[in-house]
C-alpha cells in the first residue's frame, strides 16, 4: 500500500499555528514595544539625558517588559502546544492518528521554537534597519543587536525545552506551568536550601561559602535576570547543550508515557513517590530556612521543619490524588519523619569530626579571618581598592587564629542562630596541599576567653594592613587631606593640599594605626571628626579619628589645625541625649525641659566629658542600647545641627546616672 | 485481521482488563458488549494503538499496532465522546485527515456530503450532537480504513440516522471487506448488524460467539407426555434449562435441531414443539451463573 513518504505533516503545523500563533504575535508586539519603539520615542523626544547612556545593552530598554516576555512566552507556548497531552479527548484523538509520538513532539517543538525565535529575529531586523538608516549609535551598535538576539534566543530555548520536558511528565496544564518554573529554579534553590539547613545541623558550616554568586548561575531564570548583560559564548553553548539534552529526555519520556494518565498531576508511577517526598523534603527545608533566618531561637527551626514537612507532604498528596481528603494518610508522613530525623541526627552527630577540625599550624598556607559581619572570602572586593590581600600568614597570627578557633568550638552551641548582635565569624584555612577548610560561626565575640587571641591578631601589623586601606597607600599617592570636625562640617572643614604637610600627616596616621592597642580598637573613644583622604587614583578613604592617634593629634597641633579639626565644648550651646529607640528627633525639636526620656546638657564641663567619651555606634564591640546625642550650635536651640548614635556604655557617668543605666 | 492475545491492563492498581483474547476476521462486524465500566473503551483504545497494554499483544494485519503508523493508517477510531479541533470547519478537518491518512478519498468525501447534506464550511462544534457524529463517520469513511473501531457509536442518534450509518458501514464491509468493531452496552442496538459478539465483564471476555451459530445451536422445546416424563429422556441432551408448567415441560436445549427431534421422538411425546429463541433469551440461558451481568447488556 503506498504511503506518502513526506516526513513533514503541514496540517499539524497549521493546527499548531491556529492554536498558538497568537502567542508569537503578542511576543513580537511586546518586543517591538520594549525596544525599537522605545528607541524611536527617545530619539523623537530629543532627550539629551539619553545622549550619554552608560550601558548600551539592548536589554536596558524596558527591562521589566523584556524579562516578563522572555521568561513567560516559552512556557505559555509549551503549555498550549502540549495541552493535547493533558486533555483526554484530544490525547485519544491525536494518538489514534498514524503518526509516531516522536514525530508529533518534533512537529510541536519546531513550531514552538519558530514562534519564540521569529519575533526576536524580526525585532532584531527592525533594529538593524534602524541602525543602518538612522544615526543612533549612542543608543546601540550592531554588535549589541547580535548579543541581544543571541541571549534572548538561548534563554528562550532553554526555558521552552524545560517546559516540554515537564509537559511529558505531567498530565495537567496548570501543573506543567507551575512545575516548569519550579524545575527551572530548582538547581539554585536546592543548593541554597541544603546549604542553609546544613548550617543549622553542623556547627561552623559556612553556607555563604557554598552559596556565593555562582549559585545564581545554576538557574536559567536567576542567571538571566542577574547576568543578562554578561552572558558568555561558552555559557550560551552550555545552555544549548542542556536544551538538547532536555529535549532528548523529553522524547524518550513521551515514548514511554502512559496516555491514560492525562489529567493526573504526574504521569509516571515511578516519579510519584519521588515527587511526593521531594516536595515534602523541599518544603521541610524551606520551613527551616524561613524560620531559621527570620527568628533568633533554634526551636523555631524545628517548628519550621514540622510546619514545612506537613504542608509539603499533604500538598503533594493532594496534587497527586486530586482531592482535599488526604488527611487520613499519615503513614507515609510518619515514615518520612522517622527517616528525616535519622538523617538529621546522623549529620548532627558529626561522625567525620567536621565540627572539631582545626588544621595543624604547619599545614596552613594562609588564613582568611574576618570578624565583622561582611563576608568577602573568595569574592571580588571592588570597593576596597587598597586591600590587595585577604590573608593572615605569620606564624603568630596562624597560632592565634587556631587558638581562637579552638575556643570558639568550645564555646559555641547549636543554638547560636542569628542573635541580632551576634557577629559572623569567618575562618578559611588555605592549606599547603591545596585544600581549603572554611568555617563560619554566629557568636558574641566579646566573650572573655576569646580576647587574648583577638588581641594578638588585631594588634598585628599584618591584620591591620588587611583592615586599614591607608596602610597600603604610599604617602606620595595622597593628594588631599580633609578633616571634618563632626559638627557644622560645611563651615569648619580643614583641608590640606601641601604635599609636605600631607606627607607628615599620613606618616603620623600610619604610625598611630600601627601602634593602636587592642583595647583602643574594640572600645576606644573618638573625636567626632572624620578624616578623608583623597588619593591620586581619585579614591576616597575615610577614617574615624580615634583619640589614641597621638602622633596625628600632635601634627594637627604643630600645624595650628587642631582647633578647627576637632569640636570643643565652647562651640556647642547645648547637647540633647535620648534613647535611640524612641522618637528622639521629636523630643529634641519640641521639648526644652528635661524629662525622664530626655536630658539636655548645657554645662561646658559636662559637654566636654560627653565629647571625650564619644564613640561611633559602628566601631569595635559597640552593643545596644544606643543613645542619640544631638548637638545644638549657636542661637538656634530648636534644630540640632548634628546627631550621632553612641553605645550607652560610652556615656559619661552623670548621664548614665540620669537614665538609670547600669 | 485483528488478534488481541492475552491482553491485560492495570490502571492505578485496579485491574481494567485481565487476560483478554479476541479475534476478529476480515470483513466481519464484531460487537463488543458489556456494562459500563467493563473495560470496553480501554480495550478499544488498546486495539487501535492509542494505549499500550501491560501484557499481551495486539496484532492487526500481522503487525503490532502500537506506534505503528503503517497499520494505524488503515485504522480509524471513533470515540464515544467525539473530538474535533476547536474552531475547525468540516473542510478544515477534512484537509487535516487528508494530510494524515494516505488513503483519503476526496470523491468519497464529496459523495458522502450529498448523503449527509451538511455544510462543509460550518464550524463542527456549532453542529448538534447528532450532526457531529455524522461528521465523524463522514471523515472516518472518507479515510477508507480497513478497520473501523466504534465506541458506542449510536448513542444519541435518532432511528433514521442510525439506520443510515449502519447501511454505510454494511456497504463498506460488503464492498471492501472493511473490518468493524462496535462497542455497545445494549445488545439490541447491534444485533442486527453484527456477525460476532463478545461480552466483556469486569475486564474479562466471558463469551465470544458467532451469531449465526448461536441462533442455530440453541432451541426452546415444549414437550408433554401422556404417562409422565421418561427417566432417560435427557440422557443424551445438553439441557440448559427446564421448567415444568402443568403437564408441559419447557426446556432449553443445545444441539442440532434434527438430532433433538430424533432423540425426543423416540419417547413418543403428546406435544412436541421446537421454537426459535430470541438473542436475548439465548444469552440468558447460555450464561447461567454470570447471567446477571448479561442482563444489563440486554435491556
Amino acid at each position: 500500500m503506498p504511503l506518502k513518504t513526506s516526513w513533514f505533516k503541514k496540517e499539524i503545523i497549521k493546527h499548531d499555528l491556529r492554536n498558538v500563533g497568537w502567542i508569537g504575535i503578542i511576543y513580537l508586539c511586546a518586543l517591538i514595544f520594549a525596544v525599537p519603539l522605545e528607541i524611536l520615542l527617545r530619539i523623537s523626544n530629543e532627550d539629551y539625558n539619553n545622549y550619554y547612556m552608560d550601558e548600551t545593552s539592548l536589554f536596558n530598554f524596558h527591562l521589566e517588559i523584556q524579562y516578563f516576555a522572555i521568561l513567560l512566552v516559552p512556557v505559555v507556548l509549551a503549555v498550549f502546544l502540549f495541552r493535547y497531552l493533558h486533555v483526554k479527548g484530544s490525547t485519544d484523538f491525536i494518538h489514534s492518528l498514524p503518526i509516531k509520538r516522536e514525530k508529533l513532539i518534533h512537529h510541536h517543538a519546531i513550531t514552538g521554537i519558530c514562534l519564540v525565535i521569529l519575533p526576536v529575529i524580526i525585532t532584531a531586523i527592525i533594529l538593524l534597519i534602524m541602525s543602518v538608516t538612522m544615526d543612533i549609535s549612542n543608543y546601540f551598535v550592531v554588535t549589541d543587536i547580535g548579543y541581544w538576539l543571541g541571549v534572548t534566543i538561548v534563554v528562550n530555548i532553554v526555558i521552552f525545552a524545560s517546559a516540554i520536558l515537564i509537559a511529558t511528565v505531567t498530565g495537567i496544564s496548570t501543573v506543567q506551568g507551575v512545575l516548569t518554573y519550579i524545575f527551572l529554579l530548582f538547581p539554585a534553590g536546592i543548593v541554597v536550601l541544603v546549604m542553609f539547613n546544613m548550617d543549622y545541623l553542623l556547627i561552623g558550616f559556612s553556607e555563604q561559602y557554598y552559596t556565593n554568586r555562582s549559585v545564581i548561575e545554576l538557574s536559567p531564570i536567576t542567571d538571566f535576570v542577574d547576568n543578562f548583560d554578561q552572558f558568555s559564548l561558552f555559557k550560551s553553548i552550555v545552555y544549548l547543550i542542556i536544551s538538547v539534552a532536555l529535549y532528548v529526555v523529553s522524547v524518550q519520556l513521551y515514548r514511554r508515557r502512559h496516555l491514560e494518565f492525562a489529567s493526573q498531576a504526574i504521569t509516571f508511577s515511578l516519579l510519584k513517590p519521588i515527587f511526593k517526598y521531594g516536595v515534602t523534603l523541599c518544603m521541610t527545608m524551606l520551613g527551616g530556612f524561613y524560620f531559621g533566618e527570620t527568628q533568633t531561637q533554634y526551636y523555631w527551626v524545628i517548628i519550621g521543619y514540622l510546619i514545612g514537612s506537613i504542608l509539603g507532604y499533604f500538598l503533594a498528596e493532594m496534587l497527586l490524588t486530586k482531592t482535599w481528603r488526604v488527611f487520613n494518610k499519615w503513614k507515609g508522613y510518619f515514615f518520612y519523619i522517622i527517616a528525616l530525623a535519622f538523617i538529621f541526627i546522623v549529620i548532627s552527630l558529626d561522625i567525620t569530626g567536621y565540627e572539631n577540625k582545626i588544621p595543624e599550624a604547619d599545614e596552613i598556607e594562609q588564613i582568611y579571618f574576618s570578624t565583622d559581619h561582611y563576608y568577602n572570602y573568595n569574592q571580588e572586593i571592588e570597593e576596597y581598592r587598597y586591600l590587595d590581600s585577604q590573608y593572615v600568614t605569620t606564624v603568630e597570627n596562624i597560632e592565634a587564629v587556631r587558638g581562637f578557633h579552638k575556643q570558639v568550638i568550645e564555646q559555641s552551641t547549636r543554638f547560636d542562630v542569628n542573635d541580632n548582635w551576634f557577629e559572623r565569624i569567618n575562618i578559611a584555612y588555605e592549606l599547603k596541599n591545596g585544600k581549603t577548610i572554611v568555617r563560619e560561626y554566629q557568636m558574641d565575640k566579646t566573650i572573655p576567653a576569646y580576647q587574648p587571641y583577638l588581641k594578638t591578631i588585631y594588634e598585628s601589623t599584618e591584620y591591620k594592613q588587611l583592615n586599614n586601606q591607608i596602610l597600603n597607600v604610599a604617602t606620595n599617592q595622597v593628594e588631599k587631606l580633609t578633616i571634618s570636625p563632626g559638627v557644622n562640617d560645611d563651615e569648619n572643614q580643614t583641608v590640606v593640599f601641601d604635599p609636605q604637610q600631607i606627607q607628615e600627616a599620613i606618616a603620623a596616621l600610619k604610625k598611630d594605626i600601627v601602634n593602636q592597642s587592642f583595647e583602643s580598637i574594640i572600645n576606644g573613644s573618638y573625636y567626632m571628626s572624620t578624616i578623608r583622604i583623597l588619593t591620586s587614583d581619585n579614591e576616597d578613604i575615610f577614617l574615624e579619628f580615634n583619640r589614641s592617634y597621638t602622633n596625628f593629634e600632635a601634627w594637627l597641633k604643630d600645624n595650628q589645625l587642631y582647633e578647627d579639626a576637632v569640636v570643643t565644648a565652647d562651640e556647642i550651646t547645648k547637647v540633647g541625649i535620648a534613647n535611640s529607640e524612641i522618637d528622639f528627633y521629636e523630643l529634641f525639636t519640641n521639648e526644652t525641659e528635661n524629662n525622664s526620656e530626655l536630658l539636655f546638657v548645657e554645662d561646658k564641663e559636662d559637654i566636654q566629658s560627653l565629647l571625650n567619651n564619644y564613640s561611633p555606634s559602628e566601631v569595635g564591640y559597640a552593643r545596644p542600647p544606643f543613645y542619640a546625642i544631638a548637638f545644638f550650635v549657636g542661637e538656634d536651640d530648636k534644630d540640632p545641627t548634628t546627631e550621632y548614635w553612641i553605645p550607652a556604655n560610652n556615656l559619661p557617668d552623670f548621664v548614665k546616672a540620669y537614665f538609670d543605666l547600669n | 485481521m485483528i488478534n488481541i492475545n492475552n491482553v491485560s491492563k492495570d490502571f492505578e492498581r485496579s485491574v481494567v482488563l485481565k487476560d483478554v483474547s479476541l479475534h476478529v476476521n476480515q470483513g466481519s462486524i464484531y460487537g463488543l458488549l458489556g456494562s459500563n465500566g467493563a473495560g470496553k473503551t480501554t480495550l478499544l483504545k488498546i486495539a487501535t494503538g492509542i494505549l499500550q497494554q501491560d501484557h499481551g499483544e495486539v496484532v492487526v494485519n500481522e503487525q503490532v499496532i502500537f506506534e505503528n503508523p503503517h497499520i494505524k493508517n488503515n485504522v480509524v477510531f471513533i470515540p464515544d465522546v467525539l473530538y474535533f479541533f476547536s474552531q475547525y470547519t468540516v473542510i478544515q478537518m477534512a484537509k487535516f485527515y487528508e494530510d494524515i491518512y494516505s488513503n483519503w478519498n476526496a470523491e468519497r468525501f464529496a459523495k458522502l456530503q450529498q448523503l449527509f447534506g451538511l455544510d462543509v464550511n460550518k464550524k463542527i462544534q456549532r453542529f448538534s450532537k447528532g450532526m457531529q457524529r455524522q461528521v465523524a463517520f463522514w471523515l472516518a469513511l472518507s479515510a477508507m480504513p480497513d478497520v473501523l473501531v466504534l465506541d458506542e457509536p449510536f448513542d444519541g442518534l435518532d432511528a433514521v440516522i442510525r439506520q443510515k450509518i449502519k447501511n454505510l458501514i454494511i456497504q463498506d464491509v460488503a464492498d471492501r471487506e472493511m473490518t468493524v468493531i462496535i462497542s455497545s452496552h445494549n445488545l439490541r442496538e447491534v444485533e442486527d448488524i453484527c456477525d460476532h459478539i463478545g461480552i466483556l465483564h469486569q475486564g474479562s471476555l466471558i463469551l465470544e460467539k458467532d451469531l449465526d451459530d448461536l441462533k442455530s445451536d440453541i432451541h426452546k422445546v415444549q414437550i408433554a407426555f401422556k404417562d409422565g416424563l421418561p427417566t432417560e429422556l435427557f440422557n443424551h441432551l445438553d439441557v440448559l434449562h427446564k421448567d415444568q408448567r402443568g403437564s408441559v415441560l419447557l426446556c432449553i436445549i443445545r444441539g442440532k435441531d434434527q438430532d433433538i427431534a430424533k432423540h425426543i421422538s423416540q419417547y413418543k411425546p403428546v406435544v412436541y414443539d421446537l421454537l426459535p429463541l430470541t438473542l436475548e433469551e439465548i444469552f440468558i440461558y447460555e450464561m447461567g451463573g454470570v447471567g446477571y451481568a448479561i442482563e444489563n447488556v440486554l435491556v
